[in-house]
């Protein structure tokens, strides 16, 4: 019996070290900071707020800051996790979690929802482990969550501008960009196929209106022919070709023009 | 490179070349227009002939030369771009010439029959004119009534046809009507040049055909030997 109240005691007491889902943290915070003990400085809390109001702003991602008391039961990780996924709903999300005083604090989990068709998960995954290093060399503890904030924003701002850029090259374009790709590689095909064909054909009209002009310039013999001679004429046998043109017919009844 | 038997056989085709060969227009008589089919001295039904010819007409015909134009019916103008023209057409057809003769006839004379007269009695007084006057075409204007004929030589015969004279002068009966003989002179001779042609395309197939038919006697000739 004592040994089992000895046991009920130290799991209560391990318990009471940890911190449990409070219901207050259900809900959204109002901003993007959540510091129930009021650890941060107002001035610190207004420059985190900026950058993470920032990050929604511009590239819709949904940043939230959170300072604990105490270690989370579960690890931090995890409970960033849950709340990431509660508040942060399907888009891009981070939590970053600081516990003071406890070493390799904060710890930041981030995410992107499955409609998110942001860069691949390797090179997201490498930008939040990338912020999260790059904050831990900051020596003074105080200032690891303004920076965490601040790395986090630039790493996945980056990504967001570039995801915006690749948006704007290829996916704002949509289907006018298709459509207009494959008008520009019909034309194309039309232009490797026509071009050659038009030069062809002027090539071939060209010699051909040569050869007719030359023919036509060059100087034509008759072959000599035997005379028919006839009506005793020595130079011509006459001819049946006439034609009146007067159409008019005067007063003294001739017909001059 | 032309074989010299090639060569030899081409001057032996342009040396015997029958006038028939070419010659598609038939004989007719200038004086009475009968058609007669074969070669005659004088006319069977009129008796006419190059004799009859110029006891009709007993006096000097004038020299056969570019403008027969004592009147200046054609004025320089018409001479000059005429001129040009026919330089033009000399250059393509060497051989051939065409004459311009302007008068006045009284109506009774018909100008096919002067026309036969004029180009048989017109002096030859060297060999220039003499290999000039078979190739010659005589485009006679009876200006006062109204009338133009074409007289063509031995030589050109074979190679045009009067109904093409005829219908070229048709089509330039405008201009002769509107006594503009610059335009109907330089449209003559456009048609002269293209019934030229089309008698030059004419003799060159027939020509080639001749050299292919003799070319395959000769073949058969040598296989059978």
């Amino acid at each position: 019996m004592k040994a089992v109240i000895v046991f009920f005691t130290s799991l209560c007491l391990v318990f009471s070290q940890e911190e449990r889902l409070p219901s207050a943290l259900r809900s959204k915070p109002d901003g993007h900071i959540y510091d129930p003990s009021g650890w941060l400085l107002d001035e610190r809390r207004t420059e985190i707020e900026e950058t993470l109001g920032k990050a929604e702003r511009q590239w819709s991602v949904r940043l939230f800051a959170v300072v604990l008391e105490r270690n989370p039961a579960g690890g931090a990780e995890a409970y960033a996790r849950m709340l990431g996924r509660s508040w942060g709903g399907e888009g891009v999300w981070g939590v970053i979690i600081h516990v003071p005083g406890i070493e390799g604090t904060p710890w930041c989990v981030a995410e992107r929802g499955s409609m998110v068709k942001w860069a691949s998960k390797e090179s997201f995954d490498e930008a939040v482990k990338a912020a999260m290093d790059r904050t831990r060399r900051e020596p003074a503890e105080r200032l690891r969550l303004k920076v965490a904030c601040k790395e986090l924003t630039d790493e996945l701002g980056f990504l967001g501008l570039k995801e915006e850029r690749i948006e704007k090259k290829f996916g704002e374009a949509g289907n006018e960009g298709v459509e207009k790709a494959m008008d520009q590689h019909s034309n194309r095909r039309v232009l490797f196929v026509g071009v050659p064909l038009i030069l062809l054909i002027g090539v071939v009209g060209f010699f051909v209106l040569r050869r007719k002009l030359r023919n036509r310039k060059k100087p034509f013999l008759f072959p000599e022919t035997e005379h028919r001679v006839r009506f005793q004429g020595p130079w011509s046998g006459g001819g049946n070709a006439v034609l009146r043109f007067t159409r008019k017919v005067g007063k003294d009844s001739s017909r001059r023009g | 490179m032309k074989s010299m038997e090639e060569i030899e056989e081409e001057q032996i085709i342009k040396k015997l070349c029958r006038a028939v060969t070419f010659a598609k227009s038939s004989i007719v008589c200038p004086s009475c227009f009968m058609k007669i089919a074969q070669v005659v001295k004088t006319c069977p039904r009129c008796q006419f002939s190059g004799a009859v010819a110029i006891q009709r007409y007993p006096f000097p015909a004038p020299m056969m030369v570019r403008f027969m134009d004592d009147k200046d019916i054609f004025d320089s103008r018409a001479r000059q771009a005429i001129s040009n023209r026919l330089t033009q057409l000399e250059e393509r057809f060497p051989q051939v010439r065409i004459c311009f003769c302007a008068l006045e006839l009284p109506e009774h004379v018909d100008l096919r029959e002067f026309g036969y007269w004029l180009f048989n009695a017109s002096p030859v007084e060297d060999s220039v004119e003499a290999g000039k006057r078979p190739w010659t075409i005589l485009l006679l204007l009876d200006h006062v009534l109204g009338r133009v004929s074409v007289t063509s030589g031995y030589a050109i015969e074979p190679f045009v046809r009067d109904d093409q004279w005829v219908n070229c002068l048709r089509i330039d009966r405008e201009y002769f009507f509107k006594r503009d003989y610059r335009e109907a002179g330089l449209r003559f001779i456009a048609g002269a040049e293209k019934i030229l042609r089309e008698g030059a395309n004419r003799a060159e197939l027939k020509m080639s055909g001749q050299m292919k038919r003799k070319k395959r006697m000769r073949s058969r000739k040598e296989k059978k030997a």
